[in-house]
């Protein structure tokens, strides 16, 4: 048992995701654990373009926006319900990762960036513009909750929903790492060059990692959309692709659990150190630059080793890996 | 004797170098050829063209009585041409295990449907590809390492790890861009040891880049001399030892030029 919560991230992941809301009744509290869901199903997908695959995508917010703004015109304009909205939130988001990538692939580091950068300020443009359909800044309100026949997900459920696609995401990392696809991915952002020479087809499988990584973030935005029951261009701004890159490389790229450590942290860290006001911008910086300064040991694998060494009796200094 | 590659004619220009011009080459079937040169005679360019990193603007390159040029890299990796770079380049943050997987890439059929699901052709690929691998390794005698990270691998170690990967993709064409640079004398002889095995155990035709000629010597049955972008000479080992412009090429002039390049 021990063992198993040590090798297996996911369990340690689910434990705590069943558990905790069970222990808060606080509407604060079970918001900002819905967020930090939210926040980790983002991180989590980035990191598969990000952590795995080297794509710097700076505009992973948008992608969560659009999932957001669909769900909002399908539930608004056609009565969608939630579960058919989340699949198409999900695809288009998909196929919009699909039109940035293609085109975008060839570029590397920096440039892609900068690309994915203005890719996120077009389409805040054009919510912010688009009255007929986004109803501009003034945002769409109203959205419908969760309802399956004559039951309305409370908060608290929204956790749990959130969480299954979460548990999805992490299980598609874990099984991807462990495959072909996965060691092209690895390939790729170790080094293009070499991968190519190996017989990967280097750009394939980039638009591959940017359909995976775009698909879950429009998902997230569903659920999101369908909690707040109101979207606005002001939920989805770069600041937020920012916070979401962050959070991968606190918690550890290309780890599993990583991403969602970074989440719970960076979600937590702002509300917990409310009372510091803006001193608490200060200290989350800090923390990002401590953590870019030893991103040797990120955050996951520190924890991982070290509670490793708690379980088990003979001191264990090998290097832990999480990709097993 | 068959042909497994045949250049023929294979020019290049980066806007006003003309940096391969005419140049034709045949490597035959389960021999081990060479290509040598001084420094900056084409002959890593001569690679990255052959192995689909570069376009010729002109010439034929047919491999297998196929003609390949302008296919990209990974293509040709499916269809058999496997190489090495002359700086090491592994996938550093793999591990070594990981990295001669990543040689079967092109062999595994297994989709996103199969990974996902876990599939019993996902399984049954993975545990092959694992085998066979470690197999590879074993060859390579690294079996010990095989959970090592690429990176922490000795320098020695990380030119043996390219080969094997070279050899999981089962290549039947490999090109050894400057294999022992940087090595000992011992380490080199162990590396033609293994070289030669690749080449009679394994039945792998490869065609090599050095700059050691002992080594060349030994090892190649026939050779090719590049200068200049141009071929100067072909033929075995004895008849380049003796032949006037190769010596040229090496050493300069002996009378009235003075000029001398390495």
């Amino acid at each position: 048992m021990k063992n198993l919560l040590c090798k297996n991230p996911i369990v340690l992941m689910a434990i705590l995701w069943i558990v905790v809301p069970i222990f808060i009744h606080s509407n604060y509290f079970i918001h900002i654990m819905f967020m930090t869901t939210i926040y980790a199903i983002l991180a989590s997908s980035l990191n598969i373009a990000v952590g795995i695959t080297g794509l710097p995508n700076l505009s992973h917010a948008t992608f969560f926006g659009i999932g957001a703004y669909v769900a909002a015109i399908g539930s608004l304009n056609f009565n969608l319900p939630f579960y058919v909205t989340l699949f198409i939130g999900g695809f288009i988001a998909m196929v919009f990762g699909v039109i940035l990538g293609i085109p975008t692939l060839r570029l590397k580091g920096f440039y892609l960036a900068l690309v994915t950068i203005g890719f996120g300020q077009v389409i805040r443009i054009v919510e912010l513009n688009w009255m007929s359909v986004t109803n501009g800044p003034m945002g769409l309100p109203g959205i419908s909750g969760a309802v399956i026949g004559s039951y309305e997900l409370s908060p608290k459920a929204f956790i749990y929903y959130g969480f299954v696609i979460l548990l999805i995401v992490s299980i598609i990392t874990k099984r991807l790492l462990k495959s072909k696809i996965g060691r092209a991915l690895m390939a790729i952002k170790n080094d293009e060059v070499v991968a190519n020479a190996l017989g990967v087809d280097v750009t394939k499988f980039k638009v591959f990692a940017f359909i995976i990584s775009s698909f879950f973030a429009g998902m997230a935005g569903t659920v999101y959309a369908h909690y707040v029951t109101f979207v606005s261009p002001d939920s989805f701004t770069a600041a937020d692709s920012t916070t979401v890159l962050c959070m991968v490389i606190l918690g550890g790229m290309g780890t599993i659990l990583g991403p969602v450590i970074g989440a719970i942290v960076l979600t937590i860290a702002p509300e917990a150190l409310r009372f510091a006001d803006l001193y608490r911008v200060v200290f989350i910086g800090m923390v990002m630059v401590v953590s870019i300064i030893f991103k040797e040991c990120n955050c996951a694998e520190v924890i991982i080793s070290k509670t490793k060494n708690l379980f088990s009796r003979q001191s264990n200094r090998d290097e832990v890996s999480l990709h097993d | 004797m068959i042909n497994i590659l045949d250049v023929s004619n294979v020019g290049i220009r980066f806007g006003g170098l003309q940096a391969l011009k005419n140049v034709s080459l045949v490597v035959g079937k389960d021999r081990i050829s060479a290509l040598i040169g001084p420094n900056g005679a084409g002959k890593t360019t001569l690679f990255n063209i052959i192995s689909g990193f570069l376009t010729p603007n002109e010439g034929k390159i047919i491999y297998e009585g196929k003609e390949i040029q302008g296919m990209p890299p990974f293509k040709l990796t499916e269809i058999g041409i496997s190489r090495t770079f002359q700086n090491t380049r592994l996938l550093q943050d793999m591990t070594v295990l990981e990295n001669v997987q990543l040689g079967y890439h092109c062999k595994m059929k297994q989709a996103f449907y199969d990974v996902i699901f876990q599939t019993k052709k996902y399984n049954n690929e993975e545990k092959k590809s694992k085998n066979d691998a470690l197999e590879v390794l074993e060859f390579a005698g690294m079996v010990d390492l095989k959970d090592e990270f690429a990176k922490n691998l000795p320098y020695g170690y990380q030119k043996k790890l390219e080969i094997a990967r070279t050899i999981a993709t089962g290549a039947r064409l490999i090109l050894l861009d400057e294999p022992c640079a940087g090595m000992n004398t011992a380490e080199k002889e162990a590396l033609g040891v293994l070289i030669e095995s690749i080449n009679r155990d394994l039945k792998k035709t490869i065609l090599l880049i050095e700059h050691d000629m002992r080594f060349v010597m030994n090892l190649s049955k026939s050779i090719t001399v590049l200068n200049q972008g141009r071929v100067i000479a072909e033929g075995e080992p004895t008849e380049i030892q003796n032949n006037p412009y190769v010596i040229e090429a090496y050493l300069g002039r002996t009378k009235g030029g003075g000029q001398t390049s390495a």
